[in-house]
């Protein structure tokens, strides 16, 4: 019997960080080499990625088969793309890029196409969902439009190709990459830099934190809530709504936290996927600090292409809302998710042109000066309001359920709740709430420090040893000690991952 | 060298600093219930691994009941022999297997003593079964257990991490973190002198205990667990296969029928060996259980307190003698726990007397920390002999007529503070290193007359008339007995 059991391979597993490990003793073993070997540093990648693919997925053949299919596809449409031109181009794009995101197509609009197939195709597309797919498939996607568009050569090596669609820090739950900037990190055959594997080190931690100390203890009440909506009205939605707000940003950023502290210690850099979201001053700014690579995908391959704001106001805002569609259906199969884009189409519409000005009016005669910081703290607070309210409905079990959740905050009167220790009663004790709160402010002064500019990871690594050191292994005793994982928790899997 | 300083060197220090502090976290979070009074489970086996290598020549095996039954002091105090009891809340037969296999790489035991009350169950509960485990060392066997384990309760999927770092199933606990989880490494030497044996000092009538009659018994047998009987073989092959004396044993019970009785006397003979019943009337005669005295607890599954245990134990030592299985041998390792031992029946006495003077003469035994708190006129009626006990105690006990105040604090030998008076006194001080909080008040309170004894904050005194006792128990680190006697009355009267 051995310790590892690569069956259950997740990005919290101990497997995963053997994997990483291996992976990176050979990878700046070869880096030491001379260069006409250490060119090919990239395919232990390359290899590392294929064996954690091919692990995520239980070993299941076909998954993996479709994962490959998918890659050839696109790998070879791009080639015969960019040999040619005119209409017979844009047709074979189309074609191209239809086969390559069709099993995201079927799996994200199962349940608004279920009346027109059969009944049995979509069971068998349910057993066959690949992991990683939403987030490779608009990789791929992306990739045939820069080739169709001549902003970038297609790759001619099908293992380089391979190594961008499935590079195994963010194959699961990205961030979503460009070809143009990923390739340059991934083929530059870095040396063993000390301060970039440490600032990786240091991203890894940040990440466990954000997972066990607040995503997975908030996670405890929310659930408790959500799970039993009939009962739990009120007040007790707007907690859980405030608390699924940040366990759902926690959680996804505590995954890309590892991607990219991982990636970092491989020298590669990916693309920062949130800016401290919650800090945003109106909706618009919130969407270009959350999930930013699935934003700027948006941006680049749906809004611009539908012809952006060149066609007027009207065409503007059918194409915001167009997009906003997309990505509420992109997060997942149900109409609660195209209610929740639709909800952030219409903030954007209100906040950006409808309603922007009356806003402003309200603001000056309430007495609140523009630039002040107190119409920056408003102005964050009703728009975080305004995506938990979003946020109820995405987490709500059915679309109905996330309206009546909704409404019952503004309709139900229970402030006793707050006095009464009702909340220590749902699943979080009080020693948990002093834990979970302590991690969120501890949270928001770390992104208070960052918004003014300060990299604190930088600032850590200028201290001596036993400074960094210390702090490093007391963070990690601290997520041992207080975390929420292990025996009678689920803590392996992450939201976004089954996105 | 600068290179291979930042290159190898300081990742690999980094490294074991980690793997240290993940150790001692794994301690620390590791649940700990030595000092527990109610099933301390399997952390005395930590003691096991303390014996010198090749000294104990007896384990016993099994669960609670053999865990409560079994005193290897007692055993040694009679003939000497050297034994060691590794059994476990509701301990199952490949729980036993295992537990022997990892004994075996340290001791080169003569007999083992196997209990058969779970012969006829397997058992579903997973965390004995864990909790069992948690103590043994990490090797070969142990991941071979956890194996079986994980196969045999279908938890295969949740990974052998949560086995092999218990601080994955325990890091909950730092909620209800105490002194011991802190000081384990220095509570490391006191694992062993139990020997495995839990010491119950609760006494609960069980009406229903009849020894089994040899002429009633008849032919019929209960059937046997077959998975319990299948590991139960396999121990029996490795015994044999280590020359080791396989005997089946069983505690006094309440709950043990003619029919489970057949079922285990027909195993041991297939296997041809020995089965000792306790449950039977013949070996009852000689042991004399007494079901009013004899017992912790009551319930479909009575197990032995210290009163009964201390019976079973003498027997087994004479009977393993007789038997010739093995020889009696001196030994320090067990000829130094026998004071503890002979303490830790003196709580047992002192737990079940009502009688004062009785009551203080056990006091005197020099392993408690005895707190005294009066009410009303502590006096009272006490007689020439209840004064002097008190005194024997170190105490002046200058308690007046007029008095309705008295606070004293005794080891039995030397008292550490005492006073009385008409109105009300207070006393805060240490005990045992600083570690234990103590409060004391007597006398007149806002809401009246009190007699309080805070010992970490929580109150311990009866807050009745007379006398209020509470003794702390310096082996055990806790409180073993709260008691009122009240001395304002002709006879004196015992409250618990």
């Amino acid at each position: 019997m051995t310790l590892l059991d690569f069956s259950k391979i997740s990005y919290l597993s101990l497997e995963y960080f053997v994997l990483v490990g291996v992976s990176l003793l050979i990878y700046y073993i070869i880096g030491s080499l001379p260069g006409r070997i250490r060119k090919f540093q990239w395919l232990v990648l390359l290899v590392s990625s294929t064996v954690f693919y091919y692990l995520v997925i239980d070993r299941e053949i076909r998954v993996f088969l479709l994962f490959i299919g998918t890659i050839i596809i696109s790998y070879l449409g791009a080639l015969i793309l960019s040999s040619t031109s005119g209409v017979i181009r844009k047709v074979l794009f189309i074609f191209v890029a239809v086969i390559a995101i069709a099993p995201l197509m079927i799996v994200k609009c199962g349940v608004l196409i279920r009346p027109f197939f059969p009944k049995d195709l979509l069971t068998i597309t349910n057993f066959i969902i690949p992991v990683g797919l939403s987030f490779y498939s608009l990789q791929v996607y992306g990739y045939l439009y820069d080739v169709y568009k001549k902003k970038i050569t297609p790759e001619k090596n099908i293992l380089r190709y391979f190594l961008f669609v499935s590079f195994f820090p963010h194959i699961v739950q990205g961030p979503i990459a460009r070809y143009e900037s990923l390739s340059k990190e991934l083929f530059c055959c870095p040396q063993y830099d000390e301060r970039k594997v440490v600032r990786g080190f240091q991203l890894i931690i940040w990440g466990f934190f954000l997972k066990y100390m607040i995503a997975e203890r908030a996670a405890l009440f929310v659930d408790a809530v959500f799970d039993h909506y009939k009962a739990y009205l009120g007040l007790f939605v707007l907690i859980a709504g405030i608390l699924y707000s940040l366990q759902l940003y926690t959680d996804f950023l505590s995954c890309v936290c590892i991607s990219l502290g991982i990636a970092e210690m491989f020298g590669i850099v990916l693309t920062q996927n949130f800016e401290r979201p919650y800090l945003s001053t109106s909706i618009r700014d919130f969407w270009r600090r959350w999930h930013i690579s699935l934003s700027s995908w948006l941006r680049d391959y749906v809004y611009i292409p539908l012809g952006g704001n060149r066609k007027g106001v009207i065409w503007k805002y059918v194409n915001l809302m167009t997009t906003f569609l997309i990505s509420g259906i992109w997060h997942g199969n149900g109409y609660r998710y195209v209610a929740w884009g639709a909800l952030h189409g219409v903030y954007q519409l209100g906040g950006g042109g409808i309603a922007g000005g009356l806003i402003g009016d309200i603001k000056k005669s309430i007495g609140i000066k523009t630039g002040s910081t107190l119409e920056r703290c408003v102005d964050r607070l009703v728009t975080f309001l305004l995506v938990m309210i979003a946020w109820i409905i995405f987490r709500a079990d059915k679309l109905r359920v996330g309206l009546s959740m909704v409404g019952s905050i503004f309709t139900v009167y229970n402030p006793w709740i707050l006095f009464d220790d009702s909340l220590l009663r749902l699943g979080l004790d009080w020693k948990d709430w002093i834990v979970l709160i302590a991690s969120i402010l501890l949270l928001f002064k770390v992104e208070e420090l960052q918004e003014r500019g300060q990299v604190i990871r930088d600032r850590i690594l200028d201290q001596p040893i036993w400074f960094r050191w210390g702090t490093y292994l007391a963070c990690i005793g601290v997520v041992i000690v207080f975390g929420i994982y292990g025996f009678g928790f689920d803590a392996k899997a992450f939201i976004y991952g089954s996105f | 060298m600068g290179v291979v300083m930042k290159k190898v060197i300081k990742p690999v220090a980094f490294i074991s600093l980690l793997i240290t502090l993940v150790w001692l976290l794994n301690h620390t979070l590791t649940l700990k219930r030595m000092y527990d009074y109610f099933e301390p489970h399997t952390e005395t086996f930590r003691g096991f691994y303390q014996m010198e290598r090749n000294t104990v020549d007896v384990i016993i095996l099994g669960s609670s009941h053999a865990g409560a039954a079994y005193n290897p002091e007692e055993m040694y105090k009679e003939t000497h022999i050297r034994s060691y009891n590794l059994g476990s809340t509701l301990q199952k037969s490949w729980v036993s297997y295992y537990w022997t296999k990892e004994a075996l790489k340290y001791q080169s035991p003569k007999l083992i003593l196997f209990d058969c009350f779970y012969l006829f169950r397997n058992g579903d509960d997973e965390a004995a079964a864990r909790l069992a485990l948690d103590y043994m060392r990490m090797g070969e066997v142990k991941l071979e257990a956890l194996k079986t384990q994980m196969r045999l309760y279908e938890n295969e999927k949740e990974g052998v991490e949560n086995f092999i770092f218990p601080f994955r199933r325990y890091h909950q606990r730092w909620k209800e973190l105490g002194e011991r989880d802190f000081t384990w490494v220095e509570d490391e030497a006191e694992t062993s002198v139990y020997k495995g044996y839990w010491f119950y000092n609760n006494v609960v009538p069980v009406e229903t205990y009849e020894p089994l009659v040899e002429e009633e018994l008849g032919t019929d047998k209960a059937k046997l667990n077959d998975v319990a009987l299948a590991w139960f073989m396999k121990l029996d092959d490795l015994c044999k296969e280590n020359g080791i004396k396989l005997v089946l044993i069983n505690s006094p019970s309440a709950a043990f029928t003619n029919e489970q009785h057949n079922a285990v006397a027909a195993l041991a003979a297939d296997i041809g060996t020995s089965f000792i019943d306790f449950c039977m009337s013949d070996v009852d005669a000689e042991i004399r259980i007494d079901k009013d005295k004899d017992f912790f607890n009551t319930g479909s599954n009575p197990h032995m307190n210290q009163s009964g245990a201390r019976k079973v134990s003498r027997y087994l030592a004479h009977r393993i003698i007789e038997e010739g299985w093995v020889e009696g041998c001196q030994d320090s390792q067990w000829e130094e726990a026998i004071d503890f031992s002979n303490g830790a029946y003196n709580d047992f006495e002192l737990k079940n007397t009502n009688d004062f003077n009785d009551y203080l003469n056990l006091l005197k035994n020099g392993n408690y920390e005895i707190f005294i708190s009066g009410y009303e006129n502590a006096k009272g009626k006490l007689n020439a002999e209840n004064l002097e006990q008190i005194k024997n105690l170190n105490l002046d006990f200058g308690v007046k007529e007029e008095d309705t105040a008295y606070i004293a604090i005794t080891d039995g030998n030397n008292a550490s503070f005492e006073r009385s008076s008409g109105v009300s006194e207070k006393y805060e001080c240490t005990v045992r290193g600083d570690r234990v909080r103590v409060v004391m008040k007597s006398g007149k309170d806002r809401a009246g007359i009190i007699s309080s004894i805070k010992i970490n904050d929580l109150e311990y005194s009866k807050n009745l008339k007379g006398l209020n006792i509470v003794v702390y128990s310096m082996y055990r680190h806790c409180v073993i007995d709260s008691v009122n006697f009240d001395t304002t009355i002709d006879e004196i009267t015992c409250h618990r």
